[in-house]
C-alpha cells in the first residue's frame, strides 16, 4: 500500500514536476515572440519601402524612355519595336516585382520579401545596363540625323561657293564642314554597333566590360557632339559670306 | 497921376500878329522826309530780310548795326531706295540652319541624359 502510495506520489510530483518544468517555457515562448516579431516588422517595412522606390524609380525612367523611342528616325521600325518590346517587358516585369513585394510585405513574408528586392537589381539591370544603353542610342541617332541635314546643307552650299567662284576662304570653310560631318558619322556607327547589341545578362558576365563599353561610347558621343557643332558654325560663317555678297548700294532716286 | 498924352511916337507896343506863313512852308519839308524814312525802313526791312546777303567778317560791328545770328541748313540728303535682293534659296538655307539648330539643341539635352544615365549605374552596381 505505502509503495503504491509512493508510486502515486512519484507520479503525480512527475507530473507536477513536468508542469512546472514547461510552465515557465510556455511563458518564455510568449515573451519572446513578440521582440522577433517586433524586429521582423521593422525588417518587413525597411526592405518594402525599399523595394517600393526601387521599382517606381525604374518604373520612371523605362517609361520617359519609352516615349523616345518611337520618335528615333535612324532606327529601323523592326529595331525599334525590339527596343519598345524589351522596355515594355522590363516595366511589366518590375511591375510584378512591386506587387510581389507588395504581397510579401502584407504576408510577412521576409524572405521571400528579400528576393523580390533582390531581383530588381539581378534580374533586370534597368541601372546597370538598360538605361546607358538606350539613351546612348538616342544620342547616336540624333547625331545621326543631324549629320545629315548637315550634309545636306552642305550640298546645298558647295554649289552656291562654285557658284561664287570658289573664294578661298569659302571652299576652305566647306572643306572643314565636310571633315567634321564624316567624323561625326564614325562617332555614332561606333556608339551603336557596340551599344545595340548588350542586353542585361552582358552586365552580369561581365560588368566591368560593359561599363567600358558605356564610358568609351559617352566619349565617342562627346567628340560627334563637338564635330556637329563645328559643321554648324562653318556652315553659318558661308552663308552669311553668300547672303552678304548679294547687298546693293543704295540708289538715290531721281 | 500923371497921364501920357496921346502920341503916336510913343505908341503901345503892339504884339505883332504871327505870321503862319512859315509854318505852312516848313510842312512838306516834314512829310517828305517821312516819306523818304518810311521808304527808307521799306528798303532796309526787305534789304535785311533777304536770305545770303551777309558776309561774315571780323570787322567790329558798327553801332547803327546788329549782329545777326545766320544758321546755315546742311543740304538735304537725297533720298533712294536700297534695292535688297530676297533670294528664296537664301530663305531656304534660313530654314536650313535653324532646323539644325534644333537637331543640336535636342542632342545636347540626350548627350546629358546619356551622361547622366551612365552615371547612375551605380545604383545598380552597388547592389
Amino acid at each position: 500500500m505505502n509503495i503504491i502510495t509512493t508510486k502515486k506520489q512519484l507520479l503525480i510530483m512527475l507530473g507536477t514536476g513536468i508542469v512546472l518544468l514547461s510552465l515557465p517555457l510556455s511563458v518564455f515562448a510568449q515573451t519572446v515572440p513578440p521582440v522577433q516579431a517586433g524586429k521582423s516588422a521593422q525588417r518587413l517595412g525597411t526592405v518594402n519601402t525599399n523595394c517600393q522606390k526601387a521599382t517606381a524609380q525604374r518604373l520612371t525612367s523605362l517609361t520617359e524612355v519609352q516615349t523616345r523611342i518611337p520618335t528615333l528616325k535612324r532606327l529601323s521600325s523592326s529595331q525599334q519595336q525590339q527596343f519598345s518590346g524589351e522596355v515594355s517587358t522590363n516595366i511589366s516585369g518590375i511591375q510584378g516585382v512591386q506587387t510581389q513585394c507588395t504581397n510579401d510585405f502584407n504576408a510577412g513574408n521576409l524572405t521571400g520579401l528579400v528576393a523580390d528586392y533582390k531581383s530588381v537589381f539581378a534580374n533586370y539591370r534597368i541601372y546597370a545596363e538598360m538605361l546607358p544603353q538606350l539613351h546612348l542610342l538616342i544620342a547616336s541617332d540624333t547625331m545621326g540625323y543631324t549629320a545629315n541635314n548637315l550634309t545636306t546643307l552642305y550640298g546645298k552650299l558647295q554649289t552656291r561657293v562654285q557658284s561664287a567662284g570658289n573664294p578661298s576662304n569659302l571652299t576652305a570653310l566647306l572643306s572643314d564642314m565636310n571633315a567634321k560631318i564624316t567624323d561625326a558619322q564614325t562617332q555614332y556607327n561606333s556608339v551603336e554597333s557596340q551599344a545595340v547589341g548588350l542586353t542585361p545578362s552582358s552586365y552580369n558576365t561581365n560588368p566591368s566590360g560593359t561599363t567600358q563599353i558605356f564610358q568609351t561610347a559617352r566619349s565617342e558621343i562627346k567628340t560627334g557632339a563637338g564635330d556637329l557643332q563645328t559643321a554648324f558654325s562653318d556652315a553659318k560663317q558661308i552663308v552669311q559670306s553668300i547672303k552678304s555678297s548679294k547687298t546693293i548700294s543704295p540708289v538715290p532716286s531721281q | 497921376m500923371e497921364e501920357h498924352p496921346a502920341n503916336p511916337i510913343i505908341a503901345p507896343i503892339q504884339t505883332p500878329a504871327p505870321d503862319n506863313s512859315g509854318k505852312k512852308s516848313s510842312r512838306p519839308v516834314v512829310l517828305i522826309s517821312l516819306i523818304i524814312l518810311i521808304i527808307i525802313l521799306i528798303v532796309g526791312y526787305k534789304f535785311v530780310k533777304k536770305p545770303g546777303n551777309y558776309q561774315a567778317t571780323n570787322n567790329p560791328v558798327p553801332v547803327n548795326q546788329k549782329t545777326v545770328t545766320v544758321t546755315t541748313v546742311p543740304p538735304a540728303t537725297p533720298s533712294g531706295t536700297v534695292v535688297v535682293k530676297i533670294d528664296s534659296s537664301d530663305q531656304q538655307l534660313d530654314k536650313d540652319l535653324q532646323g539644325i539648330q534644333g537637331n543640336l539643341n535636342q542632342l545636347n539635352s540626350d548627350q546629358n541624359n546619356s551622361n547622366q544615365a551612365i552615371q547612375n549605374q551605380s545604383q545598380d552596381t552597388q547592389q
